[in-house]
């Protein structure tokens, strides 16, 4: 129950969007408080490399969380060893291409070890164990592992045959791979455990989660009518934020658990400053460029101004309230935008 | 899915809160579940002068039927008596009625038991209980083990598919009011054909419950026993289902779109005065009020003032909004409230502005009697 989304704009710079909605327990609880895209390079690494990766995590929150927090802590610990070994600055880090399948380890290695835990508590062995055959037990006795039925039922714990209920907390979930590092650029790669894989994506666009029975009508729509020299590398980025957006909106609406802020990070390369590159937009900030695209999209503002207010928000950083007081001076029915702002619902004045 | 809500407020009258949303395919969200629904025709409600809505969450199939059902019977019941004279003697009890429904219900499980054995056996459950079927004009005894344990499973609720969820998820509420009882209410589980009496009338159903129950509990320990025994404002009443309705939306899934409340009261003389249907604009409006005290920028006196003049006077609902904004403390601060804004970030937003800001009220108002 989620949307996690990314975007390239062109080889420097690219955005990652997502909700904060995340299902609390197995009474339909939720809560607004995931993090649900987050840099797997730490501050220290941005400064040294200029790199600036995010992933996005959708499925168990709590092993999202772990997927990333150590993977992020892999990458660091890499960075130092590489700078201890070679001296600063790095000739060559890594590219997102390999943090992307760095990361894919760690997820087989973290994988393992909550296979392993249910294992052991089930059986007295590992994944190890089982796959050579035979353990010790705790007084040291070798133990064949030969009942067919344990030998059956393991396997499918190792591998969610059959999607057995043991391991699926763990293969429920996906990743998105996107930033910028110097060497490739901005790139897109997207992994699951699902349908174990880890790839570049060929569009523009990735998107996963619940959301995207949603999103990916908006991102088809927007891709089948851009050109192949946009496609390359030359989507406008306040277009590509709208879209993005609008996308995030119909996924709220649409999918249950696609709720609350939208977070925004907006990657640059281009900054000279490392530091720079990296720009976290969220609460109000991103609320209300969520509405100004809700009232782009219900024909309360042309679009042309839609674009205008979302440069002046999120790239230019004007004030939010300057932002809101324009958004409601130029809507052509400001009462009525504000009627659907607040819930009203409005089907008729959607622009078409 | 959604939830259903209701409150007694005295003998004679009271309200069930129902949302708009319910999920299917794949969890996608739809606004437009019709939750609430009066059981009689204007005409049968008038000779008989009682109410009577069912509320359900769960399937919307499952509680349609039950509706559908329930509907049939008391037309034909009603079908059944004298016209033209007083016909209020004849008239069923809310608990009759809960009853009829009941029966609706436990055809309904019965006849879905039917149907999977049909598919997969070729026989039902009379033929399970007999022990053989007949086929082809062969009879055949239901022999195999396999097949009577999967069978039994049926029967017994614990054979699943993709649908089981949301259909053992169903729950029926009927909430009324009748002369001879006053307002009552009864409780329908599809997992078991039971039919509950609720002897409270306060019930909280289906997504978000326990939020429901637990802004239901915070106001109704409160009340003494008194209290409950000449009951309360209905505008009270209301101002407390709206505020359980947004606990449930703070925190749970399926609890969103639209509020509608039916509000029965059966100290008035007509159908159309008894039973109130309050949705749309009036409702959502009514729904802002309320979350406009619960934060902090109207009073809790301004609030029943908006909500008897949005839902019981009918006045527009623009009308009603600037009032709304007429009177907050901090009319800008609430519009982004309104729109969905974090309540904390919006007062600390505010701060930063002229007009003072108002703390977020969090739970100062359950010290407040």
């Amino acid at each position: 129950m989620t949307s996690i989304n990314a975007m390239r704009f062109d080889e420097y710079s690219g955005m990652l969007v997502c909700d904060e909605a995340r299902s609390w327990n197995e009474e339909n609880g939720r809560i607004l408080t995931a993090e649900k895209i987050r840099p797997i390079t730490s501050e220290e690494v941005i400064k040294a490399t200029g790199a600036v990766v995010l992933m996005g995590k959708t499925g168990t929150s709590t092993l999202g969380n772990e997927f990333l927090e150590s993977t992020k802590q892999a990458v660091t610990a890499r960075f130092r060893q590489m700078a201890e070994e070679h001296g600063l600055p790095l000739k060559r880090f890594m590219t997102v291409k390999e943090m992307a399948h760095f990361l894919f380890h760690n997820l087989c290695e973290v994988k393992r070890r909550h296979v392993d835990n249910t294992l052991k508590a089930r059986y007295g062995f590992t994944s190890n164990d089982y796959i050579a055959g035979s353990y010790r037990n705790d007084k040291g006795e070798r133990v064949e592992i030969a009942d067919k039925t344990v030998v059956d039922q393991v396997h499918k714990i190792l591998t969610w045959e059959g999607q057995c209920p043991e391991s699926k907390a763990i293969f429920l979930n996906g990743q998105i791979v996107a930033g910028y590092e110097p060497e490739e650029g901005f790139r897109i790669f997207r992994s699951s455990l699902i349908a174990p894989h880890c790839e570049p994506v060929h569009e523009i666009y990735a998107a996963d989660g619940s959301g995207v029975d949603s999103t990916d009508f908006v991102y088809t729509a927007f891709n089948n009518t851009r050109t192949v020299p946009e496609r390359r590398g030359a989507i406008d980025r306040v277009e590509g934020l709208a879209v993005l957006l609008e996308a995030l909106l119909m996924a709220g609406d649409n999918s249950a658990g696609c709720d609350g802020y939208v977070k925004i990070h907006y990657v640059n390369g281009r900054e000279k400053d490392p530091v720079r590159r990296w720009k976290e937009i969220h609460d109000a900030r991103s609320k209300l460029a969520s509405e100004v695209v809700k009232a782009g999209l219900h024909g309360f503002l042309k679009w042309k101004k839609v674009h205008e207010l979302l440069e002046a928000l999120i790239y230019e950083d004007r004030p939010l309230l300057e932002v809101d007081d324009g958004l409601k001076r130029a809507a052509t029915d400001s009462a009525a935008m504000l009627d659907l702002l607040r819930g009203h619902p409005h089907w008729r004045d959607r622009h078409i | 899915m959604g939830f259903v809500s209701s409150l007694k407020f005295d003998r004679h009258s009271g309200a069930v809160l129902v949302n708009e949303e319910f999920m299917n395919i794949r969890i996608r969200r739809k606004m437009f579940l019709d939750a609430a629904q009066s059981l009689l025709t204007p005409e049968m409600a008038d000779a008989w002068g009682i109410e009577a809505v069912y509320a359900g969450c769960g399937s919307p199939s499952v509680n349609q039927e039950i509706i559908d059902g329930t509907r049939t019977a008391l037309a034909t019941r009603f079908a059944a008596t004298a016209k033209g004279k007083d016909q209020t003697a004849a008239a069923p009890t809310v608990k009759d009625i809960g009853l009829m429904a009941g029966e609706v219900l436990q055809r309904l499980i019965h006849r879905d038991m039917d149907l999977k054995l049909h598919l997969f056996y070729g026989f039902t459950g009379d033929d399970l209980n007999r022990g053989s079927f007949s086929s082809d004009g062969s009879k055949f005894e239901i022999k195999q083990d396999k097949v009577k344990t999967k069978a039994h499973e049926i029967l017994n609720n614990k054979y699943a598919d993709r649908n089981t969820p949301l259909y053992n998820d169903t729950r029926g509420h009927i909430f009324g009011f009748d002369p001879a009882t006053g307002i009552s209410a009864y409780h329908l589980d599809v997992t078991n054909g039971n039919v509950g009496f609720n002897m409270e009338a306060y019930e909280c159903l289906g997504h978000g419950k326990y939020a429901l129950e637990t802004s239901m509990a915070k106001f109704l320990n409160n009340v003494t026993y008194p209290m409950r025994q000449r009951g309360y404002c209905r505008l009270l009443g209301i101002y407390e289902l709206f505020t359980a309705a947004l606990a449930a939306r703070e925190a749970f899934h399926c609890t969103g779109g639209n509020l509608d409340i039916v509000y029965v009261d059966g100290s008035q003389a007509t159908h159309a005065e008894r039973y109130r249907e309050f949705n749309g604009e009036a409702s959502r409006v009514a729904m802002h009020v309320v979350q406009a005290a619960e934060t902090g920028y109207v009073t809790k006196k301004d609030a029943f003032e908006l909500i008897d003049a949005a839902l019981f006077e009918g006045r527009p609902r623009r009308q009603v909004e600037e009032d709304l904004f007429r009177r907050a403390n901090n009319p800008r601060a609430l519009d982004f409230v309104l729109r969905g804004y974090k309540v904390h970030e919006v007062a600390e937003m505010a701060a930063t502005w002229d007009a003072e800001a108002p703390r977020p009220a969090a739970s100062k108002r359950r010290n407040k009697k």
